[in-house]
């Protein structure tokens, strides 16, 4: 050992902790190597030829064995994420379209029992009460498909430069229009073409207005079954049409108007029926 | 020579034999690459020095890997792997670079 090199180092009181000391003063190196020379200087070389050429192959074996081992983990880790992935989408792509199979077998089976029913109730006089007292109650029940002269409103967000809160349509201003839509004498009203039901919610999640926990894209457009140009008249001078003016002034959103001679209004899914039963006495 | 040979015939082992890699021992991997780099310039600086060391480069190199991998297990253990492996490769990183800068300046004199 040479005491110079020793004395130096142990000389210092943060030695155990000056790395970044070292790092910056461009002291990279391992001091090992430093006082590994120093002994060789000092006491000669012991280590034979042989068994430092050993020791060197071993460790350089070592490292190039690591280098490669990690790059080909890496190489092989990548394509099993990938191929995870492709295996999900195919999956989701693949029960999405049994869900659309199975909705669509379930709307012609009910279409079937519909023609069904209404041919063993046209049999009877008081059958054929009995279908159009059910006409008229499926058509309140938004339980089939409508269509007629309507109104036509869309809204839409506005665009403003600066705060993107301002501007917004919320799931408030979706229920003002269609409960003052309802008042003006709507007797159907569908939103972006989802039928609204006695039971139809509409709410907000997250940045999307729901209805019936589906979210609507932009724009909306609301479309209400009834005579236009009376409808046209009672909710323009509604509250609701008014406050739209001035959200429409204000922050500029979309609010439109349009009388329309013939609009479509799909079904409402059929709702799920939910029975009550006895409570066992305890 | 001897350490060319050694590093080619370890990368050939490497590529060839595709080595099953332990699950727990992949997360470290990386890190070790690291160590193992900081060790290699580390000895490669020392060559063009004049001062380089068998046994002295060997032990770094171990002690190097090993200790970088069980900081960041530890750190795995205490919750901030991340952080500690950052930190790791920080301070590898700088030494690294500085060991390659004074080779660079040994050998091109700029």
């Amino acid at each position: 050992m040479s005491e110079r090199g020793e004395g130096a180092r142990w000389n210092r009181p943060d030695a155990s902790m000056s790395l970044l000391a070292d790092l910056l003063a461009g002291k990279g190196l391992d001091p090992g190597y430093e006082e590994a020379a120093a002994r060789r200087a000092a006491g000669g070389d012991r280590s034979s030829r042989t068994g430092r050429s050993a020791r060197l192959l071993a460790g350089t074996l070592v490292l190039g064995l690591l280098g490669a081992v990690a790059v080909v983990e890496v190489h092989r880790g990548e394509p099993v994420a990938q191929r995870q992935r492709r295996a999900l989408l195919t999956q989701i792509r693949q029960r999405t379209e049994e869900g659309e199979a199975l909705q669509r077998q379930a709307d012609r089976m009910r279409g079937q029992t519909d023609r069904l029913r209404r041919t063993v109730l046209a049999r009877s006089a008081a059958g054929r009460t009995a279908r159009q007292e059910m006409d008229r109650l499926a058509a309140d029940a938004a339980d089939a498909p409508a269509r007629g002269a309507g109104l036509t409103v869309v809204l839409d967000d506005s665009h403003p430069r600066g705060d993107p809160q301002d501007g917004r349509v919320t799931d408030q201003d979706m229920q003002r229009l269609v409960n003052a839509l309802w008042a003006a004498g709507a007797t159907a009203i569908a939103v972006n073409g989802q039928r609204m039901t006695a039971t139809t919610a509409i709410r907000f999640a997250g940045d999307a207005i729901l209805v019936d926990y589906r979210p609507l894209s932009r724009p909306y457009t609301v479309t209400a079954l009834g005579d236009p140009r009376r409808m046209d008249g009672t909710f323009a001078g509604s509250p609701a049409a008014r406050s739209f003016r001035t959200l429409k002034a204000a922050f500029g959103i979309r609010f439109d108007i349009r009388q329309e001679d013939s609009v479509r209004l799909p079904a409402a899914p059929a709702p799920s029926l939910r029975y009550a039963g006895e409570v066992p006495p305890k | 020579m001897i350490a060319l040979v050694g590093l080619l015939a370890g990368i050939a082992l490497g590529l060839f034999f595709h080595p099953d890699v332990p699950l727990w021992l992949q997360p470290y991997l990386p890190i070790a690459i690291v160590a193992a780099l900081d060790a290699m310039f580390g000895g490669l600086r020392a060559r063009l020095d004049g001062i380089f060391d068998e046994k002295v480069f060997v032990v770094s190199f171990l002690s190097n890997t090993i200790i970088a991998v069980l900081i960041v297990f530890f750190g795995d253990q205490l919750g901030v792997g991340s952080q500690l492996s950052t930190g790791v490769v920080v301070v590898l990183g700088i030494r690294i670079f500085s060991n390659v800068a004074a080779i660079r300046r040994k050998l091109f004199q700029a």
